[in-house]
């Protein structure tokens, strides 16, 4: 029973399980999203193709897709149904949807623009006698990349990083579609806080909004932080 | 930033300029919980040919439909998944008291998959290795999610499904869950699933008594609408989807009501 | 010796140089939008020729067939603008192109090449408090640290102070004699032309218009621009 009278089905308020679990398929989401997003960045900065404005239009369709939408997509696409939900089962036994892996994909369709944007502008940003002076230096364009682009552009990647990982902590229309709420495996920190209203425990859902909210805050501001001092070394 | 401010404001006053469709008909708002949005939808297409009235249904969980009308949405009738939820709402305030409309729901458990055969198996078959996944509503905002979880406690059957369960909004947001294919079955409500294929079987559960209440400050179109429901057309409509009528007090005897016929089959009793 | 026998189209006009170059420091000159740049960039290999040929002590660096990756190809080359490597230190910009393996062997090499362009006391600096004068002289030690077989300047002094640059022009004269290295350079200025050079071409609309020697100066002066 809860406070009003009305039957509970699961014991529990906000604890740090959906925390854990939102922190982890953030940093996860992270992590893979620089090692997708930075070849994209790449490609999208450097090279001129026909097309490429629908290119660049395509990979930032997530940005006004609702998530609801999004997530939908994914439980059809690649839910147990699909030829990629099915694949899957067969190589790793167990079903995309309704577990951590589908949400970090899921993840990844969702923050991808905000991982390649900044990437691809500090690409641009970068002053391509920079390059070409690698190169005469000794470098492939391949240790280019590493030896220059890299540290010129660090500003954007590590931009990237931090946007993916906040803009992932409050996701919730995807996850809702896919996920299943499924308590220490896909229940994330902004579903509990969701369920928790629906309990009508305000002060729980309080509580864990402003610890989210603050993480955020904290998140934010370090990429702010960094956003200046990277900028006043490159000038 | 000149031209920003008079364009955003064209655009939000072309949104408020919606097309006339013939005469001014009233709006009667419904808040209903998932599992009884379809028999609804039914009956308000035959009361809006007699009626000058416009019906919208809104749907969702009960749980969240109530959090909504406690903070002020301008519903006109809840028809929950419960009679708890209405009942607060009537202690409250919010609702007005006395007058209202029961039925009483089924627990089924249902998939697509014809090769379960599911037709004859009962609760036990979920403990099955070849069932990954099974849909349920929140249990803490469906009743009918309630209902499913408390049916599993019953038969001690929650421990070894637990891990199995996969948590959708409301008992449509399950049934998606399943008929996507994604989870292998789902224990919503039979009106869900009434005329979607596949298979089902009926849990032995307590009867899930919904109750339909008229919310305070409401036209009385309200009302009308309320007598409709009590009414034979509502009745056969509610019926087909699997829902259980109670006899109306004056009406029944006491086997009528366990059998938990409709008031059509009170005669023949 | 540096054989560079090219022809590419371009924007406004068609390219079409025959060049051949000694071990010496030879000017490039010419009006804004000759080609000037784009002729250094194909000698570097960071731009690439329609067809003919480039050669370097003995290295086809392009023809026909060949078309040598610029990180191969060992020139220095020095770009229009700074493109020292803010992140890096002034020692850590001018050691970038050596390999792990090299820069053990030519520790003598880079002392003496750090002593003659006076940076030892700025070796430890960040890029960012660099004058003028300063960073073009890392640039240049950048540029010869790994030994190249050719020197390629794109207006190397435009952004230095002109009572800097007699110092920096000798320096460059010093080095191109001490090391018997060849030097292209691309200026603007004719007081440097005329000091530097041992030979000046003048590139107009990508085809060389005049070509003048020291000693030997046959049409007085440039077309002023």
């Amino acid at each position: 029973m809860d406070v009003r009278g009305i039957p509970c089905g699961r014991s529990g308020a906000v604890n740090w399980q959906p925390f854990i679990i939102s922190i982890k398929l953030a940093s996860v989401t992270m992590l893979l999203l620089l090692v997708l997003a930075t070849p994209v960045a790449y490609a999208l900065a450097f090279s001129k193709f026909r097309g490429k404005a629908f290119l660049e239009a395509l990979f930032a369709l997530p940005l006004v897709l609702p998530p609801t939408v999004l997530g939908f997509f994914i439980l059809i696409a690649a839910g147990n149904l699909s030829f990629i939900g099915r694949s899957y089962k067969e190589i790793f036994g167990t079903t995309l949807v309704f577990s951590f892996e589908g949400l970090v994909a899921g993840s990844i369709l969702y923050s991808f623009p905000f991982a390649v944007s900044p990437i691809q502008n500090s690409f641009e940003a970068v002053n391509l006698s920079l390059l070409d002076t690698a190169r005469t230096l000794g470098c492939t364009k391949w240790k280019a990349f590493w030896r220059v682009l890299v540290p010129a552009g660090k500003g954007g990647i590590i931009t990237a990083a931090m946007l993916s990982f906040a803009h992932t902590m409050g996701e919730f229309g995807v996850v809702l579609m896919v996920g299943g709420s499924i308590p220490g495996k896909t229940r994330v920190a902004s579903i509990a806080i969701y369920e928790e209203v629906e309990r009508l425990n305000y002060h729980e859902a309080a509580t864990a909004s402003l610890v989210l909210l603050g993480f955020s805050f904290v998140i934010l501001s370090a990429v702010y932080y960094f956003n200046r001092k990277m900028s006043l070394v490159t000038r | 930033m000149k031209t920003f401010i008079p364009i955003t404001i064209f655009m939000f006053s072309s949104l408020l300029i919606t097309p006339s469709s013939g005469e001014p008909r009233e709006v009667l708002t419904i808040a209903a919980a998932s599992d009884a949005v379809r028999p609804l939808q039914e009956i308000a297409g035959i009361f809006e040919k007699n009626h000058p009235v416009k019906i919208e249904i809104i749907s969702g969980s009960t749980g969240k439909l109530y959090t909504q009308i406690t903070q002020g949405a301008p519903f006109h009738i809840f028809f929950a998944a419960d009679d708890k939820r209405t009942a607060l709402l009537k202690k409250e305030g919010l609702a007005e008291p006395g007058a209202s409309f029961k039925v009483t729901g089924t627990l089924v458990v249902w998939t697509n998959r014809e090769e379960l055969a599911l037709g004859d198996k009962d609760l036990s078959f979920l403990k099955d290795a070849g069932i990954k996944h099974i849909a349920v509503a929140n249990p803490d905002t469906a009743p009918y999610g309630y209902a499913a979880f408390e049916a599993l406690r019953s038969s001690g059957l929650m421990d070894s499904v637990k891990d199995k369960l996969v948590y959708g909004e409301s008992v449509s947001h399950a049934f998606n869950f399943t008929r996507t294919g994604n989870a292998d079955v789902a224990i919503v409500s039979l009106s869900i699933v009434y005329g979607q294929g596949g298979d089902y079987f009926i849990v032995d559960s307590p009867p899930i008594i919904q109750e339909a209440v008229i919310l305070k400050n409401s036209p009385g179109a309200a009302k009308t609408f309320l007598e409709f429901l009590r009414g034979g057309e509502a009745a056969s409509i509610f019926s087909k989807y699997g829902y259980k009528i109670p006899v109306p007090k004056n009406q029944r005897s006491s086997l009528a009501w366990m059998s938990g016929a409709s008031p059509a089959d009170g005669a023949a009793l | 010796m540096i054989i560079i026998d090219v022809k590419k189209r371009l924007n406004t006009f068609d390219m079409d140089v025959d060049l051949r170059l000694g071990q010496e420091l030879t000017i490039l000159a010419g009006p804004n939008g000759s080609g000037k740049s784009t002729l250094l960039k194909m000698v570097a290999g960071l731009e690439r020729p329609d067809e003919g040929r480039i050669e370097v002590s003995g290295c086809v660096f392009f023809d026909g067939e060949t078309n040598i990756a610029p990180e191969k190809r060992r020139v220095g080359y020095i770009s229009q603008e700074n493109s020292l490597f803010p992140w890096l230190t002034v020692e850590e910009n001018i050691s970038f192109g050596l390999k792990r393996t090299e820069k053990k062997r030519s520790k003598c090499w880079l002392e003496k090449l750090i002593s003659e362009l006076n940076l030892e006391k700025l070796l430890s600096r960040s890029i960012s408090g660099l004058s003028g004068g300063e960073a073009q002289r890392v640039a240049l030690a950048r540029a010869l640290a790994p030994r190249p077989r050719a020197l390629l300047l794109d207006e190397p002094f435009s952004s230095v102070d002109p009572k800097k640059r007699p110092r920096l022009r000798r320096f460059l004269k010093e080095i191109q004699q001490d090391w018997d290295i060849p030097v292209l350079m691309v200026t603007h200025d004719h007081a440097e032309a005329y000091t530097l050079g041992e030979r000046i071409f003048e590139l107009n609309e990508g085809k060389i218009a005049e070509h003048k020697e020291k000693g030997k100066i046959i049409k007085m002066p440039f077309i002023s621009y």
